[in-house]
């Protein structure tokens, strides 16, 4: 099956190679995400190329994923699995490499079709996210060169024709571990911005390893011919060979998203209203330690748990209980540099 | 009156989402571009009022655009604002202050990206 007319145009693609993904799941949510991942992590300066949570769908465990540079994969996955005194689940994978495609401009139907180009590619996720400009998926290394192919098929790049061309323009390695090496810790750390979005809808389904791609993705493009805008999403392992996928849509939508999923996953879903997003973006968010730490430190000081949360590209996604946004905001604007205040971003 | 329009060109996509809504809640229509490249071709397209220029991105730098931009008859009025990590904070960077005072934008912002002082680079410029 090909996909070659009607291609989505966008902005571009991005790989990030050499990279390691660990899969937690604990019983003790947030708590376990910031003393157990987190704060083990920046301790040893060890930083996170990707990560997702989902904390307790389903009155189940919470999950997470991470990613780490190769390098690092095997001490963070013994950091994790040590600190881990309950019996969790905690694997490791390698080497995996992240696609990002962007920009999806909040658009079901771009994410939709980034996700069945996956499927048809056959290609494992280990999890998927959104930053406010970018989806990102966590492939095995090996299924890279296939998964590019099939999303030239869906997608044009106003760069790049070709994957021979797409791979031409890529930095060489040196130039990358040059990239890294301009990051540089602060006292109090900077960010571009923090932007909430009130009064959504988070959808929580489960769904089979097998189906993941090809029915969420088909499920997202249907939302997306309805105009339906997602600025948020995580999926990532759960459970018994499932995958749990969480997305947020705005509230006065409920009734056709829930029409959408059962025609499309067929799965009972789990909906949270209403909640909050916060988002942030910092500069080389994507390649310095301890800044989820960081947040993760401050929700806890104002005893607010995330029910979601992602990092990828160079922004940080955190899904919260409305009620939780006033406390949060006003914690985080003390423990964060926000750079957009005076210039009033969003 | 038209808007002005201000071309913002950063290979990290999240940036230019940022930089977008900041200029767009100033009242300014924005194209976005994700390489050096894409930029010549939206250039080519639509002559910016303003265009905003990361220095460090991969096989094209922004020096190396600005300066074939100013090099050119038909673009070299166009004002450059550079955005640049480069610094006191990143000593290791190839990227330079010496190779940036050679290209002649016409002004550089140092990342962390300060909101007004951004608005204010563009404003002035126009």
């Amino acid at each position: 099956m090909t996909q070659d007319v009607n291609k989505i145009r966008v902005g571009g693609l991005k790989i990030l190679e050499e990279g390691a993904g660990v899969v937690s799941s604990s019983a003790e949510g947030a708590q376990r995400l910031r003393a157990g991942i987190c704060s083990p992590l920046t301790r040893n300066k060890i930083n996170l190329t990707f990560l997702t949570h989902v904390a307790g769908a389903f009155g189940a465990e919470a999950y997470s994923v991470f990613c780490t540079e190769m390098t690092a994969g095997m001490t963070s996955f013994t950091l994790v699995k040590s600190d881990s005194a309950e019996a969790g689940r905690t694997s490791l994978h390698a080497p995996v490499c992240i696609i990002s495609l962007y920009p999806h401009d909040k658009r079901a139907d771009i994410k939709g079709a980034f996700l069945r180009a996956l499927a048809q590619a056959r290609v494992m996720v280990l999890s998927l996210a959104s930053s406010p400009s970018a989806i990102s998926a966590v492939i095995s290394a090996h299924a890279k060169k296939r998964a590019v192919e099939r999303l030239f098929s869906f997608f044009e790049f106003p760069s790049y024709d070709t994957p021979e061309e797409f791979y031409a323009m890529q930095p060489p390695p040196e130039d990358l571990v040059r990239e890294v090496v301009a990051a540089y810790q602060e006292k109090v750390i900077k960010i571009y911005h923090l932007i909430e979005l009130a009064d959504l809808d988070l959808w929580c389904v489960s769904i089979p390893t097998s189906m993941v791609l090809e029915n969420l993705g088909a499920a997202l493009m249907a939302l997306g011919r309805q105009g339906l805008r997602i600025p948020f999403l995580v999926a990532l392992p759960g459970a018994e060979d499932r995958f749990v996928c969480t997305f947020s849509t705005a509230s006065e939508r409920q009734e056709e998203v829930a029409r959408l999923l059962d025609t499309h996953i067929s799965v009972n879903s789990q909906r949270l209203s209403p909640v909050a997003a916060l988002f942030f973006h910092g500069p080389h968010f994507g390649d310095r330690y301890g800044i989820v730490d960081t947040l993760m430190q401050a929700l806890e000081r104002v005893q607010v748990e995330p029910l979601a949360l992602s990092c990828t590209v160079s922004s940080i996604s955190v899904m919260l209980k409305n009620e939780n946004l006033a406390p949060a905001m006003a914690e985080l604007s003390q423990t964060f540099a926000d750079q957009s205040k005076s210039g009033q971003i969003g | 009156m038209s808007k002005k329009y201000v071309l913002v060109v950063d290979d990290d996509p999240d940036l230019v989402e940022t930089v977008s809504m900041l200029l767009e809640s100033k009242g300014f229509e924005v194209g976005k571009a994700y390489d050096a490249f894409e930029a010549e071709a939206a250039i080519k397209k639509r002559q910016p009022d303003v265009l905003i220029l990361d220095v460090m991105m991969p096989k094209k730098s922004g020096y190396e655009l600005c300066k074939e931009l100013k090099e050119n008859s038909w673009t070299k009025d166009i004002p450059v604002v550079l955005l640049t990590a480069v610094g006191e904070a990143v000593p290791t960077t190839t990227y330079t202050h010496y190779e940036g005072m050679s290209v002649e934008a016409e002004d550089y912002i140092a990342k962390p990206v300060d909101g007004n002082t951004l608005v204010e680079a563009v404003q002035r410029l126009l």
